[in-house]
């Protein structure tokens, strides 16, 4: 299945790279930042949410990881390596770029095409956000140790000679933010179908993975979901991307 | 370099066949087979002539020449141009690579121009190629130099099912089919860029080809001679069922 979604050879790399640069000249990343930073005034929701991720990390975290690390289920496990791969960059960037790539060759240009690339920027724009924050949070995976106190562990990192390395870049989860991300723009703008509501399980499903694989604690993916979502929100809410859903 | 260039995920596909119906869509494919007639009734001279060259070199160079690099399988420079004329004959070099041309001509919406137009008349020119290539090697079943070496294994329908291989890799020598898909694709460009320096130079391509399936033992010299040959004719078709494309876009310019 890797062979078949996440070796790309050079040529995906060129289109999707003209993709990004295509999007990136029709606005579609203009005022994302400014749009995500905009969403931090709803400070109810804020400490709200950051009380919930502190007790998570408090009283949930070591217990279902523990949980899994010891009863984990072999079909289960089948299973979540799907999630594991669905929430890879390369799959979702290749996929929204083929996608677009598609859409321009047959000649469609309507409102799923404007979410695509939508999609596109808010995912990216959430990759590489995430790529800074796992940094410098530098916590340890429940892999490494049951611990879901080692936080800023940079100490434990510079130890193992594994800073900055998959090990101690557990904080939040990038499979998790990129999907949750991606599909965000999706969900918002389809929300009144069906297709809208079931797309909700694609982030939930790589979630459960994430964890169910002891590669990311609960508060992890908690965290991705909702800074995702956020990002999702970012990509659709600037004026030309309104103007552009609104045609 | 094989991951890089010639492990193809399903996206690459997707788009390859989104290319193809793109073309087809805006007639690219037309009037090919009428051209590539008339190219061969009007040289049927010369035809006459590749024809006896083919058969002079089933019958006094394919042996020779291929016991000979199997005897010596240690020359450094042979082995260069094995590994890269194995890989850009390949279709799952060209196709994608063509492809990928076309696509980012038209996300950068210059599809119109010469060389995006050569482009698209290239990969017409490779698909046709391909198709062209199976349909013959199917109907020869030649056997390859590595399974034995006796270039009058033509027609070999028995052995090959003998074998468990008929249509399989080991009968279809004849014609070569990176030589076809190479020269089909890359003639295009020679052609349209014929008074270049570049163009000139792009007749090499082939040549590389021709010499790394011969030295790598999977085929005979007179099925890579006769691939470049039928590719060449092909490309020259579909170069002229496409040229007005391309003086229009010279008319417009």
């Amino acid at each position: 299945m890797d062979k078949l979604f996440l070796q790309l050879p050079i040529y995906m790399y060129f289109m999707a790279l003209v993709v990004l640069f295509i999007t990136f000249k029709e606005g579609y990343f203009n005022s994302l930042v400014q749009n995500f930073i905009k969403q931090f005034k709803h400070i109810k929701y804020v400490v709200l949410s950051l009380i919930i991720i502190i007790l998570i990390i408090a009283f949930i975290d070591k217990p279902i990881s523990t949980a899994f690390a010891l009863h984990s289920n072999a079909h289960i496990l089948k299973i979540t390596q799907i999630g594991d791969m669905m929430g890879q960059g390369v799959f979702i960037y290749s996929l929204l770029a083929t996608f677009i790539i598609i859409c321009a060759l047959l000649k469609m240009d309507g409102k799923f095409v404007v979410v695509s690339k939508c999609a596109l920027a808010s995912s990216i724009a959430a990759g590489i956000f995430v790529v800074i924050v796992k940094g410098i949070f530098s916590r340890e995976r429940p892999c490494v140790a049951l611990d879901p106190h080692h936080i800023f562990a940079y100490h434990l990192a510079m130890l193992h000679h594994q800073f900055g390395k998959f090990n101690y870049v557990s904080f939040p989860s990038g499979h998790t933010i990129t999907m949750a991300a991606a599909v965000a723009p999706f969900i918002f703008i389809y929300w009144k179908t069906i297709w809208g509501k079931i797309l909700i399980l694609l982030p939930l499903f790589v979630a459960f993975s994430r964890v169910y694989g002891i590669y990311h604690w609960t508060s992890d993916v908690f965290t991705s979901l909702i800074l995702g979502v956020m990002f999702g929100y970012a990509a659709i809410s600037s004026k030309s991307i309104k103007e552009r859903l609104a045609k | 370099m094989n991951s890089l260039l010639l492990q193809l995920p399903i996206y690459d596909y997707l788009i390859i066949l989104c290319v193809f119906i793109y073309i087809a869509k805006q007639g690219y494919f037309r009037e090919i087979t009428e051209n590539a007639l008339k190219i061969v009734s009007k040289n049927k001279i010369w035809m006459i002539l590749f024809v006896i060259i083919i058969i002079l070199l089933v019958c006094y160079v394919d042996y020779p020449v291929s016991h000979f690099f199997e005897q010596n399988r240690d020359i450094k420079a042979l082995e260069v141009i094995q590994i890269i004329g194995n890989t850009i004959g390949n279709g799952k070099f060209l196709y994608p690579m063509l492809a990928t041309l076309t696509v980012i001509g038209i996300l950068f919406k210059s599809d119109k121009s010469k060389f995006f137009q050569t482009c698209k008349i290239s990969f017409t020119s490779c698909i046709y190629g391909g198709i062209f290539v199976l349909i013959v090697k199917s109907i020869v079943s030649r056997q390859r130099p590595f399974v034995e070496y006796n270039p009058y294994h033509f027609f070999d329908f028995l052995q090959a099912v003998h074998a468990h291989a008929l249509l399989g890799f080991d009968y279809s020598s004849f014609p070569s089919g990176h030589a076809i898909v190479a020269s089909s694709a890359i003639v295009v460009f020679a052609y349209a860029y014929r008074k270049n320096l570049l163009g000139k130079l792009l007749w090499l391509y082939p040549v590389i080809v021709m010499i790394a399936r011969v030295y790598s033992l999977n085929h005979w010299c007179s099925d890579v001679f006769t691939g470049v040959l039928c590719g060449s004719v092909i490309a020259i078709a579909t170069y002229k069922a496409n040229a007005k494309r391309l003086r229009l876009e010279r008319f417009h310019g």
